[in-house]
């Protein structure tokens, strides 16, 4: 996916800002000030408005190239801190998105997948509880899980360390070497860890133009 | 709060009820609008309601009947207790208790648990799965509290009649049969047509202000307190205008 950021203002986060990038593979954002990163992301999403400039997705205005292609579809968002809803069960919280992106699919194929990535990040964890209930590495693994499942067509990824500590961020750096080859992503960190074997390409954000 | 502040917080109430009637109209691109989440808001409204507005209920109907007839009997005028049973708690209190106490609950649950979910940025989770907010979290609780607020004004004015009944044993010994003989005399189609129709009414005014406040929390946790105080006076302030313009608009059509 060809993405241009072209003098993009929001928020206060960027202000006047250019990039342009071709996301492929696993696609590394490191930004050791972590000043444009988390905002990068969030404007791809939509979640933050953007006040001045223009966002071109494949050639195309972020909002027609939205109109042509479903979000749920095109772009998925693991939060920094594996948001989940509150008053939804585990299970509920996964399948609320799983259900808008492939409707009509029978739930076992949700159950197969579940599971197979369950096993995959040795996770042991009753789906009927609430997100309350488990830790905030457990709801951030399972934030990773919900975004995997969705199958989405580039996968943004807001500073995938967060949260976990260093057991777990073994565990989930292997987890994303092997989905590498499956599932295009575009990480935003500040950690080292990933301008090494992982990433296919880095960009960094050290010194962009944003003025 | 500045004249510039209140001019836009007023602003974006209309644009937020523009927003919620677009939602309405898409409905069937808005499956996620889960069946479940409206009969939870009816259950939490409505039923776990049920025993607060029985006793309130039933209070009021001995109330209105114990004063009515220690008063109007000294003149030898009892026999008009019904009416005043009927003027008073069918068409007037029934839906503004009911209201209160719905306010009391659901109105300030709705806003500290939206205000809540735009702090713990899910909101935005929602947001990223190409849900709508309001489509999802706002219209469900909209159709479940004013579905529980109808059927909790029908539930009290039942319950306050039965009140009224039993106190009036006090008095004289009346028959069930007879009492309720006497009440439906003088209980016109129009008066329970009000009832009802102010029921909704009051309950699309509760979950709206309430969603509203709620959803204006920006950022901060601090926010959630000020926002719930905000949806219970905006939301009793406009129940009770309307309750007038209502009441007006009937004693209008005669």
């Amino acid at each position: 996916m060809h993405i241009v950021f072209d003098h993009v203002s929001s928020g206060s986060a960027l202000q006047n800002f250019c990039l342009d990038f071709t996301a492929w593979g696993c696609t590394v954002l490191h930004d050791p000030t972590e000043q444009y990163s988390q905002a990068v992301l969030s404007v791809l999403m939509g979640l933050d408005d953007i006040d001045a400039g223009n966002l071109w997705l494949d050639d195309k205005t972020h909002e027609e190239f939205l109109t042509h292609h479903p979000l749920i579809s095109t772009l998925g968002y693991v939060f920094d801190e594996g948001i989940m809803l509150s008053n939804l069960t585990l299970r509920e919280n996964l399948l609320l998105p799983w259900r808008k992106r492939f409707e009509g699919e029978p739930e076992k194929a949700f159950n197969a997948d579940l599971k197979n990535f369950m096993q995959q990040l040795n996770l042991k964890i009753d789906l009927l509880l609430r997100p309350a209930s488990i830790s905030p590495a457990e709801r951030k693994f399972m934030g990773y899980i919900r975004a995997f499942m969705l199958k989405p067509r580039l996968l943004l990824i807001d500073d995938p360390f967060y949260l976990l500590n260093k057991t777990q961020r073994n565990q989930m750096f292997m987890f994303l070497n092997r989905q590498k080859h499956l599932q295009p992503m575009l990480i935003a960190s500040a950690d080292d860890e990933f301008m090494g074997d992982i990433a296919s390409q880095v960009i960094n954000l050290t010194g962009i133009c944003s003025v | 709060m500045t004249q510039e502040h209140k001019k836009k917080s007023f602003v974006g109430f209309f644009l937020f009820i523009a927003d919620t009637i677009y939602e309405l109209a898409h409905i069937r691109s808005n499956r996620h609008v889960s069946l479940v989440v409206v009969m939870r808001q009816i259950l939490f409204t409505g039923v776990e309601a049920l025993p607060l507005i029985g006793f309130i209920a039933l209070a009021i109907g001995g109330l209105v009947i114990m004063q009515g007839y220690a008063f109007l009997s000294t003149f030898g005028q009892g026999i008009w207790v019904h009416k005043i049973l009927v003027l008073v708690v069918v068409s007037e209190l029934s839906g503004i208790i009911t209201a209160l106490v719905v306010i009391a609950r659901s109105g300030t649950a709705i806003s500290t648990e939206l205000g809540n979910m735009v702090v713990s940025r899910e909101i935005k989770l929602l947001k990223s799965y190409g849900i709508s907010p309001i489509g999802y979290l706002v219209l469900s609780r909209i159709f479940g509290v004013m579905i529980a607020m109808l059927v909790l004004t029908i539930y009290f004015n039942i319950i306050a009649v039965l009140g009224g009944w039993l106190f009036s044993q006090f008095f004289n010994h009346l028959e069930f049969r007879a009492f309720m003989n006497d009440f439906l005399a003088v209980l016109m189609l129009p008066q329970v047509l009000m009832s009802l129709i102010k029921s909704i009414i009051f309950g699309w005014i509760i979950a709206i202000t309430a969603s509203y406040q709620g959803m204006s929390v920006i950022n901060a946790s601090t926010e959630v307190p000020q926002r719930t105080i905000k949806a219970v006076v905006n939301s009793i302030f406009a129940v009770i205008i309307t309750d007038i313009a209502i009441s007006w608009l009937f004693w209008m059509l005669g």
